[in-house]
């Protein structure tokens, strides 16, 4: 039978609430809890869900739930954060790289080559040994990591978009280089900007808890995701709710953005629909 | 002609892989002297003689004392020798680690990729041909999941599930397969199911993908306009086309591997090379975390260089400019 | 005698917009031997016309109703085992998108064997020697060399002469070709139109011939159906249609040809643009651009009527012109 293809489905709803409820958390996380995350209670140590804690606590008594939706501001600046830095040093490169060609695309793309020839977490954890661990310097780590992908993924749009009949209008036209550049060439190149940005937002996220995970994360005890993870590791024969917590709000805000930016992709370029 | 310009083509990307790898020692070099911590202290150790001439004599050995550009220099040349260094921590030579360690980790890496090749290929062609069908609708639940889901998830849940609650499998560990087989499967079966769950995901996506833009080619179209069955179709027409990209990105994927699996290796105590540059950077056994991820990237970059070869050898299609 | 009857063909197709009737309710006959011609702009169902005969729409997005019967038998009613006997074998078609067509990873002479082996049982080296003579009678310079070439290897022309040899290696009685030309430089296009031509008169093969370009069509067709929006408005022989045009919008379409020895300041085009199928107007689906409609056409869409013998035109006002 035929049926109408349709735009908007449900997973994309369902995305968008988890990500609103997220963003929630991170501007009024009292709205959620009336826990402290840094209060420790040694009596109420690695419980179990209860009523009065719906996810347990971890080793020091403090609320589970309330240390994730705490948590959820330094794993949303650290994933939004690493995608704007990546995307001001990536658009760029991918520009200049894409329009003028030739020496300068060669020598901007091996480098970024040379970046991306190491997996992306273990060039991480090699430039997390040169800095004191901070949000600021997870942006940056990640950032270093992931700013390649996008100035390889813009390059290769401006080499299309250039031979592109209107482009060449502007050039006929006698419009200046650069305008073209940043007008014409890079405001055709920001659908996959933003799709890239938001995937990239979900990839920060999940290298920044794989570092919590191998120790290289936030240190305690402020709240984070990953941090909760590394800790909670050790415990998981006591209080198993401690490391699924993290694990599945992870899981479940890294799907959401997925979701979010497959439903953009559709939305910002029907060609690539399937 | 196209001999010539093939040649030509491998030329110049044997060219840009040789700069690429310049830059990517350079970068190894600059990112270890960057991070803190003095070498020559963990060399001596925190019982040993820190006397001026000790010191002095340390750094001049190791060759600390000359000016950076030649220090990169000595290294580079020690490294085309294959010589790594020694370790801080025991002395033992960082090529012998790294290789041993390597074999370690690429022993995981192909039992997972294997796994997931054989799952990925039929559920992604299914899923491509039948798009919309209940099967592909499974099939894409499960990668949209497992693309999401972080690896040490995954693994935090089999343990959970396979040691924790049932108890049949222990939880981390290794041991080779030369010196117990039964042992080396079972303590590989989790951190292989682990990868091997997410590379199903990335390859049935993939594979999916490329079987739905071929099925809707004008090629496959001429292909049933000539009254071919289905299966010829689907063998000679859509599995062809698809076979030289998926090489490639299987290659592409094995190379990222390497010293990806850092997560899982840590997480089940596979002693592999991630989990040794994970012990070396903890213990700041620079000569160690330089030669390993030096290994890697130059593997990396070779792999690439090798499947890009081989795609254009593959397909006659690909324009070499 | 009628080797092909498509009879009240109805092609509905899921799309974004919903679901659009890309083919409403054709009826055509294809005579032994005749070159039939579909005309019209892009997007007004000649194509879909051709691809619901040949069942080449997936299933899953499209839904064809009517008959379209060969040889007396209904093709939309069997199975997917049946219709590959037909295909490639007994009806062949050919396409527009000649760069795009052939499956660059086989040779050339793979792609032409295939359906020979399939359909005939042909051994390897017979189909093979097959496929080096249909090279060669499609005006394929050096065959037995081009027969272990790669498509990326050969022209526009070159190609769609490859696609014409694998169209015509099982000698089809009916070829459809869907704007065989019309990606090809003008030298090529006449080239390729005599080689039809002369396929034609050699195996006597009936021919669908899908354009645009109404000089193609005039010079090779022996009757032709043009359509407009999914429906055939005007239906005859070429005489027919090229000397008494009757429908505003065949009137339009001959009206906007350039005519070489006669200078215009301006051309003609008809007013307006071509409705999308997903909001067409209700009644004659012409009427928006039509000069002369009135309320009645806007109603109910006209019925085709038999203005002449053999010569059919949907529309009411058809007799009252001039």
């Amino acid at each position: 039978m035929l049926k109408k293809k349709s735009k908007i489905n449900f997973v994309t709803i369902f995305a968008l609430i988890i990500l609103a409820v997220v963003i929630l958390m991170v501007i009024f996380p009292s709205l959620f809890t009336s826990y402290d995350p840094l209060e420790v209670n040694m009596e109420k140590k690695l419980l179990n869900p209860c009523s009065e804690h719906i996810l347990g606590t971890d080793e020091y008594g403090r609320d589970i739930f309330c240390r994730i939706v705490y948590g959820a501001r330094s794993s949303v600046s650290v994933g939004l954060g690493t995608a704007l830095l990546s995307a001001l040093l990536g658009v760029p490169l991918g520009l200049i790289a894409g329009y003028y060609g030739g020496v300068i695309d060669n020598i901007i793309m091996r480098i970024m080559d040379a970046f991306q020839s190491f997996p992306s977490i273990l060039l991480a954890i090699l430039l997390s040994t040169i800095f004191e661990t901070s949000v600021f310097s997870l942006i940056l780590t990640i950032s270093a990591v992931s700013f390649p992908r996008f100035a390889k993924l813009v390059r290769g749009n401006v080499l299309t978009i250039k031979k592109q009949d209107y482009v060449l209008a502007a050039k006929v036209a006698g419009v200046s280089k650069p305008y073209i550049l940043f007008n014409t060439i890079l405001r055709n190149c920001m659908s996959v900007v933003v799709v890239q940005f938001s995937m990239l937002t979900a990839t920060a996220i999940l290298i920044e808890a794989g570092m919590s995970f191998l120790g290289l994360g936030l240190k305690p005890p402020a709240p984070a995701w990953g941090s909760m993870l590394f800790y909670a590791n050790k415990y998981i024969n006591s209080n198993i709710s401690y490391i699924l917590s993290p694990t599945f709000t992870i899981f479940l805000v890294v799907l959401s953005i997925n979701l979010l930016g497959d439903a953009l992709r559709d939305l910002l370029d029907p060609k690539k629909k399937n | 002609m196209r001999f010539t310009s093939t040649l030509k083509y491998i030329c110049r990307r044997l060219l840009m892989s040789i700069a690429v790898l310049f830059i990517v020692t350079v970068m190894i070099f600059v990112i270890v002297r960057l991070s803190p911590g003095d070498p020559v202290q963990s060399r001596i150790g925190p019982y040993g003689d820190y006397s001026a001439e000790n010191v002095a004599r340390i750094e001049a050995e190791m060759g600390l004392d000359k000016p950076l550009p030649v220090q990169y220099g000595i290294w580079l040349k020690d490294c085309l020798k294959g010589n790594l260094g020694v370790s801080l921590r025991n002395g033992a030579s960082v090529t012998e680690i790294v290789m041993e360690k390597l074999a370690v980790s690429v022993e995981l890496i192909i039992v997972s990729i294997i796994f997931a090749v054989i799952i990925s290929i039929p559920l992604g062609i299914i899923s491509g041909i039948k798009s919309g069908s209940p099967i592909d609708q499974i099939a894409s639940v499960f990668s949209t999941g497992f693309l999401a889901m972080p690896s040490f998830c995954t693994g935090l849940l089999l343990i959970v599930v396979l040691s924790v609650k049932l108890n049949i499998l222990p939880a981390n560990g290794y041991v080779s397969f030369a010196e117990n087989p039964m042992m080396n499967i079972q303590f590989l079966f989790m951190p292989a199911l682990t990868l091997g769950l997410y590379l199903i995901a990335v390859l049935t996506r993939f594979v999916r993908s490329e079987t739905m833009e071929v099925a809707t080619s004008n090629y496959v179209r001429t292909a049933r306009a000539k009254g071919l069955p289905s299966s010829m179709v689907n063998k000679r027409y859509i599995l062809k086309n698809i076979t030289t990209t998926l090489v490639t990105v299987v290659g592409i994927e094995f190379a990222t591997l390497l010293g990806g699996t850092v997560i899982v290796e840590q997480l089940f105590g596979w002693s592999g090379l991630g989990w040794y540059i994970c012990q070396s950077v903890a213990n700041r056994d620079y000569p160690a975390v330089q030669g390993s991820v030096l290994v890697i990237a130059v593997a990396f970059v070779l792999i690439n260089l090798l499947m890009d070869i081989l795609y254009v050898i593959l397909d006659p299609r690909i324009e070499l400019e | 005698m009628n080797i092909l009857e498509i009879k009240n063909l109805t092609t509905k197709l899921s799309s974004d917009r919903g679901i659009v009737t890309a083919v409403d309710n054709v009826n055509l006959e294809l005579r032994k031997g005749e070159i039939l011609g579909l005309v019209g702009e892009s997007g007004c169902g000649k194509s879909m016309t051709a691809m619901s005969v040949m069942r080449l729409l997936p299933k899953n997005q499209s839904q064809i109703e009517g008959e379209i019967l060969f040889d007396g038998k209904d093709m939309l009613k069997m199975s997917e085992k049946q219709v590959n006997e037909i295909r490639g074998n007994k009806i062949a078609m050919i396409f527009q998108d000649v760069m795009t067509s052939l499956n660059p990873l086989m040779t050339i002479g793979q792609q032409i064997m295939e359906p020979m082996m399939v359909h005939k049982n042909m051994g390897k080296s017979q189909a093979r020697k097959e496929a080096i003579e249909l090279l060669e009678a499609v005006g394929i310079p050096m065959p037995e060399k081009r027969v272990d070439e790669y498509p990326n290897s050969l022209s526009g022309g070159m190609r769609q002469r490859v696609m014409i040899a694998i169209a015509l290696s099982c000698t089809p009685e009916i070829l459809i070709a869907d704007e065989p030309t019309t990606a090809l430089d003008v030298t090529i296009q006449a080239q390729i139109l005599e080689l039809m031509k002369k396929i034609r008169e050699k195996y006597g093969t009936s021919i669908i011939m899908i354009s645009h370009d109404l000089g193609v069509i005039s010079e090779m067709c022996d009757r032709a159906a043009v359509m407009y929006c999914g429906n055939i408005v005007e239906q005859g022989t070429i005489d027919q249609i090229f000397e008494n045009p009757t429908h505003p919008y065949t009137r339009g379409l001959l009206k906007s040809i350039p005519v070489l020895d006669k200078k215009v300041d301006e051309l003609y085009s008809i007013p307006g643009i071509v409705p999308p199928l997903y909001d067409l107007p209700s009644g004659c689906k012409f009427a928006d651009r039509c000069l002369r409609s009135c309320n009645d056409c806007t109603e109910k869409l006209p019925e085709l009527r038999e203005i002449e013998e053999g010569h059919l035109v949907r529309c009411i006002g058809g007799e009252k012109v001039e």
